[in-house]
C-alpha cells in the first residue's frame, strides 16, 4: 500500500465542517457522496447545482482544460465549452477521432443494434438510425441508414433501410445501394427493397462524361461496326413483362407489379450486356444510333437511284 | 511523507460515520468514492444498491448528466437503453451532438464519427467532414468504409460517397466513389474517373408534366430533319476512360474499352451546358425525331417508286 494514500477527511470527531475543508492527502469515501444537496438519490455521487453555479461538474486537465464539463444549462462538453447538448472537441487534419461507437454488427448477424439513433423531440419515438456492418472480407462492409416508418411502431427504431453504402468485390469495390435488396454490382444501384436494381431513378437528364480529355485509345467505329449494330438492333426481341418479387432465395410472380417493356438479358447480344445480368442502356442507344446511320444511308442511296 | 505527517498530526485517520462539510472541500490527492483503491485521480465505484454512478442535477433536480449502474450515460435525461443518450428538443434550433474534428485539407485524416465492430474496435468505417471558407469546393460530409485490403485495426480508407457543396447549378452534389470535382447533382464515379461509374436501375424517368415546364416549343419539320442529319453523322468511337492522377488525367491501360461519342465531335444539340458531357435524353430525342424523318422519307420514296412503276 502506498504510504501517502490515506483517508483524511476531518480531524477530531467533528460531525460537520462549516468553513472550507482541505484534504491534503488522498481521500477514500466508502459511502455515497452528496454534493450541493443532502437528499439521497440512490446515486454513488450526486452533484446538485445551485442557481449561481455556472459549471456544476468539471473534470480538468493539468492546464485546466475541461475534459468533461457539465454546464448549468445541461450542455456537456468534452474538452470544450459546449455549444450543443453534447459537444466534442477535436482537431482536423491530424488523424483525430471525435466520437467512436463500438456497436457495429457482424455481417449476417440477426441481432443488429443501432450505432446511432435519432429520436424525436426529447423522446425515443420514431427513431431513424445508422447501423454499421463489419466483416473480414472484401464485400459486405457497410454503413446503413434506416428511416422510421409507421410499420415499425412509434416506440421502436426504424426497420426500413433507405440507403446502404457497401463494399463489393466487383466493379470499383463499393457501391451506394438505394432501398437495398440483394448484392449490388454497379457503383449506384437503385433497388426497391424487393428486387436488385428494380428501383427507378427520377432526374431531368442523364449525362455521360465525353470530353476527349478524359479518354485514351480512341478509335472511331467504321461501316462494319455500324452494319453489325444494325443487325443487332434488327435482331432484338422486345417483350412486355413484370418484374418478380423476391421470396426466400428466389423470385415469384408479382401480379401487382407494373407491366414494363424491354429485353431479356439471356437473349441480348454480349455487347449490350452489363454486370449483374443487366442490359446496358447506354450501349443500346449507341447501337440504335449507329443502326439509324446505316438505315439513313441506305435510304439516301435508294433516293439517288430513284432520282429527284 | 508530508501526507503521512499530516495524517499523524490530525490524530484521526478515518471518519467512519456520516460526515458533512457545509463549505467547500478541496482534496489534493486521489479520491476514491466507493473504493479504497482508486485507479484514477477520481474514481467512483458502484455498490450493488446504487441506481446511478454519477448524477449531476440542476437546482430543481432535473438530470444534467447521469451515469447509471450499467454504465449508460444520459445527458439531460435518464438513459433509456443506449450507451450514450442525449436529450434534445425538436423544432427548437437545438443541437443534439456537436463534433469538432472537421478537416480543412483534402487529406481528410480526422474523423468525426468512427463505427467500430464490437468492442474489438476493428474493421472501422467512418464519417468525416471537410470545410473550406469562402468557396463551395472543399465543403463535404464523406463516408469511408473498411474492406479487407486494409489491416483490421486500420481505419477504412475507401471513400464511398461524398455529400458536397459544388459549383454546379444547384450548388451541391452527391458524389459516389468520388474522383475529381462533380458538376451535377448526382455524379456516379468509380474512384478513378469523374462520372465513369455505372447505374443499375429498372428505369430512369424524367418528369414531364406540362405544368412543370415553360417556353414549350414543338420542333418543326426542319428541326426534325436536322436531328436526322445530326444522328446520321454521329461519329461513334471506342476508347478507355482515363483516371485522375497526381498530375491530372492519365491513361489507364487497365480500364475496360467503352463505346460512345466524343464531346468535341458531337453536335451542340446533345451537349450539356456544363462538364463537357453529352445528354442521353437529347440523344434519344434526336434519334426519335430522326426515325420520324426517316419514315417520311420512306413514304416519299414509296410514292416516287409507285409513280415510276405507273409510268412503266
Amino acid at each position: 500500500m502506498r504510504p501517502a494514500r490515506a483517508l483524511l477527511l476531518l480531524a477530531a470527531l467533528a460531525s460537520g465542517a462549516y468553513a472550507q475543508t482541505s484534504v491534503v492527502g488522498d481521500a477514500w469515501i466508502v459511502g455515497p457522496v452528496l454534493i450541493g444537496t443532502t437528499t439521497a438519490s440512490r446515486s454513488r455521487v450526486n452533484v446538485a447545482a445551485s442557481s449561481g453555479t455556472l459549471t456544476p461538474f468539471q473534470i480538468s486537465g493539468v492546464d485546466l482544460t475541461p475534459f468533461l464539463r457539465v454546464g448549468n444549462d445541461g450542455k456537456v462538453g468534452l474538452s470544450t465549452y459546449s455549444a450543443a447538448n453534447l459537444d466534442v472537441n477535436g482537431s482536423g487534419d491530424s488523424a483525430n477521432v471525435a466520437l467512436q461507437v463500438h456497436s457495429g454488427n457482424l455481417y449476417q448477424s440477426a441481432s443488429g443494434r443501432a450505432q446511432i439513433a435519432f429520436g424525436q423531440d426529447g423522446t425515443t419515438n420514431r427513431r431513424h438510425h445508422i447501423d454499421s456492418v463489419h466483416v473480414d472480407s472484401t464485400a459486405h462492409n457497410s454503413l446503413d441508414v434506416l428511416i422510421w416508418s409507421p410499420d415499425a411502431g412509434a416506440a421502436n427504431v426504424a426497420t426500413m433501410t433507405v440507403v446502404s453504402l457497401v463494399t463489393i468485390s466487383t466493379a470499383s469495390g463499393a457501391t451506394v445501394h438505394v432501398r437495398p435488396a440483394g448484392d449490388p454490382v454497379a457503383e449506384l444501384t437503385v433497388s426497391d427493397g424487393g428486387g436488385l436494381g428494380l428501383g427507378t431513378v427520377h432526374a431531368a437528364a442523364q449525362v455521360t462524361p465525353s470530353s476527349r480529355d478524359w479518354k485514351s485509345d480512341i478509335s472511331y467505329l467504321g461501316e462494319r461496326d455500324a452494319a453489325a449494330a444494325f443487325d443487332r438492333v434488327r435482331g432484338l426481341r422486345h417483350v412486355s413483362f413484370r418484374y418478380g418479387r423476391r421470396k426466400g432465395g428466389g423470385f415469384v410472380r408479382d401480379t401487382r407489379a407494373p407491366l414494363r417493356r424491354g429485353l431479356m438479358y439471356e437473349e441480348v447480344p454480349e455487347i449490350l450486356r452489363g454486370p449483374g445480368e443487366s442490359v446496358n442502356a447506354t450501349q443500346r442507344l449507341v447501337d440504335a444510333e449507329m443502326a439509324f446511320g446505316v438505315l439513313a444511308r441506305r435510304l439516301e442511296a435508294i433516293r439517288k437511284e430513284v432520282g429527284p | 511523507m508530508s501526507r503521512l505527517a499530516l495524517m499523524l498530526l490530525c490524530l484521526a485517520s478515518a471518519s467512519r460515520g456520516q460526515m458533512t462539510a457545509s463549505g467547500d472541500m478541496t482534496i489534493t490527492g486521489q479520491t476514491g468514492m466507493g473504493t479504497a483503491v482508486p485507479q484514477a485521480t477520481l474514481e467512483i465505484k458502484l455498490s450493488s444498491a446504487d441506481a446511478y454512478t454519477l448524477r449531476v442535477s440542476s437546482p430543481n433536480g432535473a438530470p444534467l448528466l447521469l451515469i447509471d449502474k450499467a454504465g449508460q450515460m444520459g445527458i439531460g435525461l435518464v438513459p433509456s437503453g443506449a450507451l450514450l443518450d442525449v436529450n434534445g428538443r425538436g423544432d427548437a434550433s437545438d443541437i443534439g451532438l456537436h463534433l469538432r474534428s472537421g478537416n480543412s485539407s483534402s487529406t481528410v485524416s480526422s474523423s468525426q464519427i468512427v463505427f467500430a465492430y464490437d468492442s474489438s474496435g476493428t474493421y472501422r468505417h467512418s464519417l468525416r467532414t471537410r470545410a473550406a471558407g469562402g468557396q463551395n469546393i472543399g465543403n463535404a460530409v464523406e463516408f469511408y468504409l473498411w474492406r479487407s485490403t486494409g489491416q483490421p485495426s486500420t481505419l477504412g480508407s475507401m471513400n464511398v460517397a461524398s455529400l458536397q457543396a459544388s459549383q454546379s447549378v444547384s450548388s451541391a452534389s452527391v458524389h459516389i466513389l468520388p474522383a475529381g470535382d462533380p458538376v451535377y447533382e448526382l455524379v456516379v464515379s468509380n474512384g478513378q474517373t469523374t462520372g465513369a461509374g455505372k447505374v443499375m436501375a429498372a428505369a430512369i424517368t424524367t418528369h414531364s408534366r406540362r405544368e412543370l415546364k415553360s417556353d414549350i416549343a414543338y420542333f418543326s419539320d426542319a428541326e426534325e430533319k436536322q436531328a436526322y442529319d445530326e444522328t446520321k453523322d454521329l461519329r461513334h468511337a471506342q476508347f478507355r476512360y482515363k483516371r485522375i492522377g497526381p498530375r491530372g488525367w492519365e491513361a489507364d491501360p487497365g480500364a475496360p474499352m467503352a463505346r460512345g461519342l466524343i464531346y468535341e465531335d458531337a453536335p451542340d444539340s446533345i451537349r450539356s451546358g456544363v462538364g463537357k458531357s453529352l445528354v442521353v435524353e437529347n440523344r434519344l430525342s434526336n434519334l426519335e425525331m430522326a426515325l420520324k424523318s426517316a419514315n417520311e422519307y420512306i413514304a416519299w420514296l414509296e410514292t416516287k417508286i409507285s409513280e415510276l412503276e405507273a409510268r412503266k
